[in-house]
């Protein structure tokens, strides 16, 4: 891991995208900001000016394909805040799901019903390999932000992918086959959708 | 995902994490669950610590494949948050679950 160059060190470090331990020793505090080697710094990343407890991570959408990503960036969060088991599973979950969307929805295009069958997740898995080894998705990335005080804990996603309307019909029919946005309402305190569904802010009770 | 077959493999403990990259080797898994002899496989969940949208998509799958040879799929014994997501999903209306 690395310093990103003009910033002071405890706003910014490189991750060096390789494994989810390295991930894990980037994100320790007093890291505020973390950014996935290649990638460019995100506006806002290593704001020294917002005393909000925060920490931000932006990583490509092939290593959210590739690591487990929300487990490592939850596992800091934890460190950092006290939180219960049946918390840290809601907040697991719903991150997950989040991350996942983008990659499925946000950024690769599968044939429809192409996971119908067990044989089908296979391929599907093979397309989406296929996509985010494409120059089409050399660029593409996801950010999470995650603020908290006494009372509360919001976690913002936001990636530069086609985005979705969570009340749209495309909306209904992901439900049914991925049920993501239902889980995401059972396990969030609050879920909020802004851009064309390409921020999703997910907000917890403490 | 970690796996282990018991009962001439009409049963498979399943431990770990089920989410959307273990889809080779749950077809393995359901492959092989599929050659036992029964009429009733079980899936055990008590070790099983996390599942997301794509692993619940993939066990429903497991069951359609499962009664097209008029087998039985059950879920048996899901615990902490594989079982909030099977009671926010309604599983308990789409499957058989051993508590």
């Amino acid at each position: 891991m690395s310093v990103v160059p003009g910033l002071q060190e405890h706003q910014a470090i490189r991750w060096d995208g390789v494994s989810e331990d390295t991930l894990a020793q980037s994100l320790v505090a007093p890291a505020r900001a973390c950014i996935e080697a290649g990638l460019q710094i995100d506006d806002g990343a290593g704001d020294a000016n917002n005393g909000e407890n925060r920490l931000s991570l932006t990583v490509s959408i092939q290593s959210i394909y590739r690591h487990a990503i929300a487990r490592v960036f939850l596992l800091e969060i934890g460190h950092r805040l006290a939180l219960g088991q049946e918390l840290r599973d809601r907040i697991h979950t719903a991150l997950h799901e989040v991350l996942l969307n983008a990659v499925m929805h946000g950024h690769v295009q599968l044939e429809p019903g192409i996971r119908d069958s067990l044989g089908g997740f296979e391929a599907s898995h093979e397309a989406i390999k296929r996509q985010l080894a494409s120059e089409k998705c050399a660029h593409k990335r996801v950010v999470i932000e995650a603020q908290w005080n006494a009372a509360r804990l919001s976690i913002a996603v936001r990636d530069n992918g086609v985005g979705f309307d969570p009340n749209s019909s495309d909306a209904a029919r992901h439900r049914g086959s991925g049920r993501g946005l239902l889980i995401l309402d059972a396990f969030c305190d609050s879920v909020t959708y802004r851009n064309n569904g390409t921020v999703v802010i997910l907000g917890f009770e403490l | 995902m970690q796996v282990q077959f018991q009962e001439n493999d009409a049963r498979v403990n399943i431990s770990g994490e089920f989410t959307f990259t273990d889809h080779a080797a749950f077809r393995d898994v359901a492959c092989r669950l599929f050659q036992a002899k029964g009429d009733t496989i079980v899936i055990d969940l008590s070790q099983l610590q996390f599942i997301d949208s794509a692993g619940l998509g993939m066990l429903l799958l497991a069951r359609d494949e499962a009664s097209k040879s008029t087998r039985k799929l059950v879920l048996s014994r899901p615990q902490g948050q594989v079982r909030r997501m099977f009671t926010v999903t309604k599983f308990d209306e789409l499957f058989t679950i051993q508590a």
